[in-house]
């Protein structure tokens, strides 16, 4: 496992690192200012492949969930855990630079806007699942409660979004550049790359938070170890 | 180019907050992996003493 | 022995047991009441012009949601103390059934508060609730089954853990956020005296989430009870 995880590190980290520079450069100098809202409308290049980010680590909690409760192998429960912190790495990204985004444009930092509420509420799912697994009397019950926690709050989500969409309202944002085109194909390349990018930086940090996992595991089965040899 | 602070700081933040992770990702594994070694360390020679 | 005899056993269980301590009720009920006398000092209706359909549908629902929680914490901390869990997780009864039978007490006793509490909240506010009473009773029902629904696994799995006060509320706001929106949405059209069909698919909405969460909860429960 343990050589799998340091042979795709090590193609992970500078393809990452690689295609970091290129979206910043893209981003920066090669797509045009886009009208409405100027320069801070560049945000959106990160800000959006973040929530997809942590929309994609959250459905691998949900996976592993199911996995961890049709199979009870210890595995599951550690790429669950380890999906788990990093959707809210990611929707901490999102909740800052969406208000950051939003001061300018709207005046206002924060505004009960469908999205952002959305993020918001999973952000406190997924902080409470993080809780949870603190709180739990041993290692098995955590994973238990854990897995069921991943999956109903992974059902939740379309619920969630959806039940803000009703009460507060579609806000569009259309993106229009000099031209009044809507999205120009540059804006849409570097905004793919942009898509492709955080996917893998989530892979990368994905393997390297199970490698922090399983040498937790692995520690505690020492423990046990130790324990049963009455050290 | 009005707004710029805006865009700085944004990304900034991004910066901030995935470093600090690795950050602290790196800590945590530094810190288990002593703790397994001398765990192991201690436990093999009790193994072989059991033995 | 079927799977819902078996869940009416155990909701008539705790029925039993509450009728005869009535610990539950008292400590949901006078929760709500304080909130209640708290809101009126906060929101001075007289003195700030304010009409009470504006802003009591948030008053309503803010005291509803918080009572049930004690309400739901309740349910499983009194099997904690008296070691029952593993009693239950023992006794022949599906897993389904104990869900099952927990749920339906768990919203019966809510609900057994919400009627004593609206009526007072009436007097509070002095709103009028002739013709919405009926309307404003499906919307409190229909969301307190979902927020009973997810409540009793969520109280379920934080009985027995440490914390156990602080994860409830932590856990179950967030997951049932959808039914306060709905709710409080619904409610207010209901109380600004709008007819039920304005706001029905709202009721509708709940509705699926609640049938959406009590069959996550049958399917799910048996990994919460197992030892």
């Amino acid at each position: 496992m343990e050589k799998v995880f340091r042979r795709l590190e090590l193609v992970l980290s500078p393809l990452v690192t690689v295609l970091l520079v290129v979206c910043l450069y893209r981003v920066f100098r090669v797509v045009p200012n886009e009208v409405t809202m100027g320069v801070v409308q560049r945000i959106f290049y990160f800000h959006v492949p973040s929530a997809w980010a942590s929309f994609l680590a959250f459905f691998v909690v949900f996976g592993a969930s199911v996995l961890y409760l049709a199979t009870r192998k210890p595995i599951w429960d550690t790429l669950a855990h380890a999906s788990a912190e990093l959707g809210v790495l990611f929707c901490t990204i999102v909740l800052i630079t969406g208000p950051i985004w939003a001061r300018p444009i709207w005046g206002t930092w924060w505004t009960w806007e469908a999205r952002l509420t959305t993020t918001l509420i999973l952000y406190l799912v997924y902080v409470a699942y993080l809780v949870l697994r603190g709180q739990a009397e041993n290692r098995e019950q955590e994973a238990r409660f854990a897995s069921v926690l991943g999956i109903i709050g992974f059902l939740d989500v379309p619920i969630i979004y959806f039940s803000v969409r009703i009460w507060r309202g579609h806000h569009p944002i259309v993106f229009k550049t000099a031209g009044g085109q809507g999205l120009e194909p540059v804006m849409l390349t570097t905004f793919m790359l942009c898509m492709l990018t955080f996917t893998l930086l989530y892979a990368l940090l994905l393997i390297l938070r199970l490698r922090l996992g399983l040498l937790r595991n692995d520690l505690e089965q020492l423990r046990e170890q130790e324990q049963a040899l009455g050290v | 180019m009005k707004n710029l602070n805006f865009l700085f700081w944004g990304y900034t933040f991004i910066w901030i907050i995935l470093a600090a992770y690795l950050v602290s990702l790196s800590v945590r594994l530094r810190s288990l992996s002593s703790q397994v070694r001398r765990l192991k360390a201690r436990l093999l020679p009790e193994e072989e003493r059991e033995d | 022995m079927g799977v819902l005899s078996q869940a009416l056993l155990i909701c008539r269980k705790d029925l039993k047991q509450e009728l005869r301590t009535r610990e539950s009720f008292t400590a949901a009920f006078f929760f709500a009441l304080l909130l209640q006398v708290v809101f009126s000092f906060s929101f001075d209706f007289l003195d700030l012009g304010l009409d009470f359909t504006e802003v009591g549908a948030g008053i309503i629902w803010i005291t509803l949601t918080f009572s049930a929680i004690l309400s739901l914490q309740n349910s499983f901390l009194i099997e904690r103390e008296k070691d029952c869990l593993q009693g239950l997780a023992l006794c022949p009864a599906d897993a389904s059934s104990i869900y099952l039978g927990k749920f339906l007490a768990n919203t019966l006793f809510i609900l057994v508060v919400q009627a004593f509490i609206l009526p007072i909240s009436v007097v509070f506010f002095g709103y009028d609730l002739s013709a919405g009473a009926a309307p404003l009773a499906l919307v409190v029902s229909v969301n307190t089954v979902g927020f009973s629904a997810l409540g009793t696994l969520f109280s379920a799995m934080t009985a027995r853990t440490r914390r156990s006060e602080l994860l409830l509320p932590l856990l179950l706001f967030p997951a049932a956020m959808p039914l306060v929106i709905w709710g409080v949405k619904a409610t207010r059209l209901c109380l600004a005296g709008r007819r039920l069909e304005s706001y029905g698919y709202l009721v509708a909405l709940s509705g699926c989430f609640d049938v959406i969460f009590v069959v996550a909860g049958i399917l799910l429960f048996e990994y919460v009870v197992e030892d």
